[in-house]
């Protein structure tokens, strides 16, 4: 039902934009508004565990299990690896733009740029925060396109500033309820550098979404990619504790 | 001439089982240290050189703009500092800005992590000496705007081959990435450690793909005449380029030396948005090696342990020959006393004998060891792959026996010997006539 209204009110978003205003750069930053506001949860506090599936083309695939503790409001999260053996104990602890590294080998916090790839693989640590592209990048609709079988706006994203990774990235939003379907990362040249497909949805709380699959592309790596899944999603009130770096170094023991 | 010391010198073969036993000693001793220290100055040597060659100046400036509390990282507007280094040195320094950055190539399915340093080949050509091409050439890479040399290992691992065109992948130096087309142009292989895996490029080709402004470069090395009074001319372009508005600094330690050799990220504090400064640190290719120099005094302190193991041994043999020798030259003690040889000289002719004993085995022990030394620099050729082409000139091991080392060795043998030959030689000296001929008949 709440899934019902949200299509309805983002159609009623896309049709008044469209009516009143046909400025590419407004309309993209409505879209990314209200993607924003979709995806962020900062009213919940999130808990979920990551599965991810790293395909190399040539080597066995490798596998890792990631326990997720999100509390947007405050900026920060803190993720636990839970598999392989070999990972177990290690972690990480993002508070606003610090991002912390624990090696539990060596007891040690290092301190890591926040868009860090998660044990080496295309997925980066910045997929379980809270999203603020607005702050970063300013956005325009480029066009329409058909990824698979959903109708896509497509908005550019280009960097204010280049301290960013990726200077372009282009979203491609499904145009029934402004959820991503595919979002390509470039780099300032404008090579392709990965691509995102976004599979699956699930409404956490109303009007609030939280991906449970996706595959990030590597494009200069050719045959690389990961697979993520997100299950065991729960939205119960996380201890503060949780969110601090005691925590981590506690659950290595 | 006494006439002890040419007793004590005919005597020096008299016990020859004795003599033999306590000569090989000194013998392998001499051969170990003087190897040791001929190894450890060979690297210094080697190393400093390899470094000076492709990798550091006699100084080397780096830093970063600081910019509302971000640190860029790179020296700004290095033409302003070379043409301050170069009025103050006019014909006398050299001045080369050098662009570095990792990338990650990717090829075939392959992709592997490089270090790229950007030259300007029109200027920078020492680097040209130090490879030699298993294909392409200097002029090919020169010619082509993004042409790169590759050593052999990589275009190895990558299966790249000349003319290949390859995109890298690089952060900037602000945290986007930036991608670009590299064409292989040249394949080498390198005897110079410091050379071996460095991706060779175009300086204003890494310059622009790092997206760094066209006066930036990641490192500034200064070459002088020679190396005399570096630490004097340093402090004199510290003062000068504060004066052209950077805040200069030198390196608190050997690590931060060596990271100023290797442009690395500055560990800087968080700093205010307010600040806003450009920050130069120079170091000398001293400060460079010192860290190396720490790590051979300790391996020449394990030698030298080794070397007082042996020492003591000689040491115990001495005094226990030298009773013995006593003991069996009773009746010629006693006879040298009741001619009125006086205890002094009869000491000395005994330790002499030990010196002199010494001495011939420590010669034959130097000379040895300098057979070994040409043997081994100019007759063996090691390959110089990985880290032991640290050690190694056009694949042979560097050795370097100095005159220092040569003198120090016979100096502390000899006075070593002396020492401890002195106890019981005085023992001997005092014993009278009558007692000693008492003794024999």
């Amino acid at each position: 039902m709440n899934r019902f209204i949200s299509a309805g009110l983002f159609l009623l978003l896309a049709a008044t934009l469209s009516a009143q205003n046909s400025d590419p750069a407004a309309v993209g930053t409505a879209l990314i508004k209200d993607l924003e506001n979709k995806i962020n949860t900062e009213s919940l506090d999130m808990t979920s565990t990551f599965t991810l599936v790293q395909k190399k083309e040539g080597e066995a695939d490798r596998v890792l299990r990631l326990r997720i503790f999100r509390r947007d409001t405050a900026g920060k999260f803190t993720i636990l690896f839970q598999y392989p053996d070999s990972e177990k104990g290690k972690g990480y602890y993002r508070d606003n733009d610090n991002l912390y590294l624990y090696l539990p080998s060596t007891r040690e916090f290092v301190f890591r740029n926040r868009k860090d790839d998660v044990g080496s693989t295309d997925v980066r640590t910045d997929l379980f925060g809270k999203q603020d592209l607005l702050s970063q990048y300013t956005a325009k609709v480029t066009g329409d396109e058909k990824i698979s079988k959903y109708d896509t706006t497509v908005v550019q994203l280009d960097a204010k500033t280049l301290d960013v990774s990726f200077p372009v990235q282009k979203w491609y939003l499904n145009k029934t309820n402004n959820l991503p379907v595919k979002v390509e990362n470039y780099s300032a040249s404008k090579t392709l550098l990965r691509t995102t497909y976004y599979v699956d949805f699930k409404e956490v709380a109303k009007g609030k979404f939280l991906f449970t699959k996706l595959l990030a592309k590597n494009n200069l790596e050719k045959n690389q990619s990961t697979l993520l899944s997100n299950d065991d999603i729960g939205t119960g009130k996380i201890p503060d504790y949780t969110f601090s770096q005691a925590f981590l170094e506690e659950q290595s023991r | 001439m006494p006439y002890y010391l040419s007793l004590a010198f005919k005597n020096i073969f008299r016990q020859k089982k004795r003599s033999f036993t306590l000569g090989v000693n000194y013998f392998v001793v001499a051969i170990l240290m003087l190897l040791l220290f001929s190894f450890s100055d060979g690297v210094k040597k080697n190393f400093s050189g390899n470094l000076i060659s492709a990798a550091a100046g006699h100084l080397t400036l780096s830093g970063g703009k600081v910019v509302k509390g971000k640190t860029l990282i790179g020296v700004s507007d290095y033409p302003k500092i070379t043409k301050v280094i170069e009025d103050e040195y006019p014909g006398e320094v050299t001045v080369l800005a050098r662009y570095k950055l990792t990338s990650t190539v990717y090829y075939l399915g392959q992709s592997k992590s490089l270090s790229f340093q950007g030259i300007n080949t029109a200027k920078d050509t020492g680097l040209r000496d130090q490879v030699n091409f298993v294909q392409g050439s200097w002029a090919d890479y020169v010619a082509q705007e993004n042409g790169v040399l590759v050593s052999k290992d990589t275009a190895d691992y990558l299966k790249l081959k000349l003319d290949d065109e390859v995109v890298i992948s690089t952060r900037t130096i602000f945290g986007a990435f930036n991608t670009g087309t590299i064409r292989v142009k040249g394949i080498y292989e390198s005897a110079n450690y410091f050379v071996q895996g460095i991706v060779l490029c175009h300086f204003d080709f890494l310059q622009s793909l790092a997206m760094g402004d066209k006066l930036s470069a990641s490192t500034l090395f200064v070459y002088f005449k020679n190396t005399d009074g570096l630490d004097v001319k340093r402090e004199k372009l510290l003062g000068l380029l504060k004066d052209a508005g950077y805040v200069t600094s030198k390196p608190e330690s050997s690590s931060d030396a060596i990271s100023v050799v290797s442009s690395s990220t500055p560990k800087n504090k968080s700093e205010g948005v307010d600040v806003n400064e450009n920050r130069l640190t120079i170091a000398t290719v001293n400060e460079v090696v010192a860290i190396l120099a720490q790590v051979l005094d300790a391996v020449n302190a394990a030698g030298g342990f080794l070397a007082a193991i042996m020492l003591f041994i000689i040491a115990i043999s001495i005094f226990i020959n030298m009773r013995m020798t006593i003991n069996d030259r009773m009746q010629e003690i006693g006879t040298l006393r009741a001619i009125g040889t006086e205890t002094k000289d009869i000491v000395l002719m005994l330790i002499f004998e030990n010196v002199f004993l010494s001495l011939l085995f420590v010669l034959a022990g130097l000379t040895a060891a300098l057979l070994i030394i040409g043997f081994v620099s100019n007759l063996l050729t090691l390959p110089p792959a990985g880290i032991l082409s640290l050690f190694l000139d056009q694949g042979h091991l560097v050795l370097i026996p100095t005159l220092g080392s040569l003198g120090l060795i016979l100096t502390v043998a000899l006075l070593f010997t002396a020492i401890f030959s002195f106890f019981p030689a005085r023992h001997g000296g005092k014993i009278r006539a009558a007692v000693a001929l008492s003794k024999t008949y």
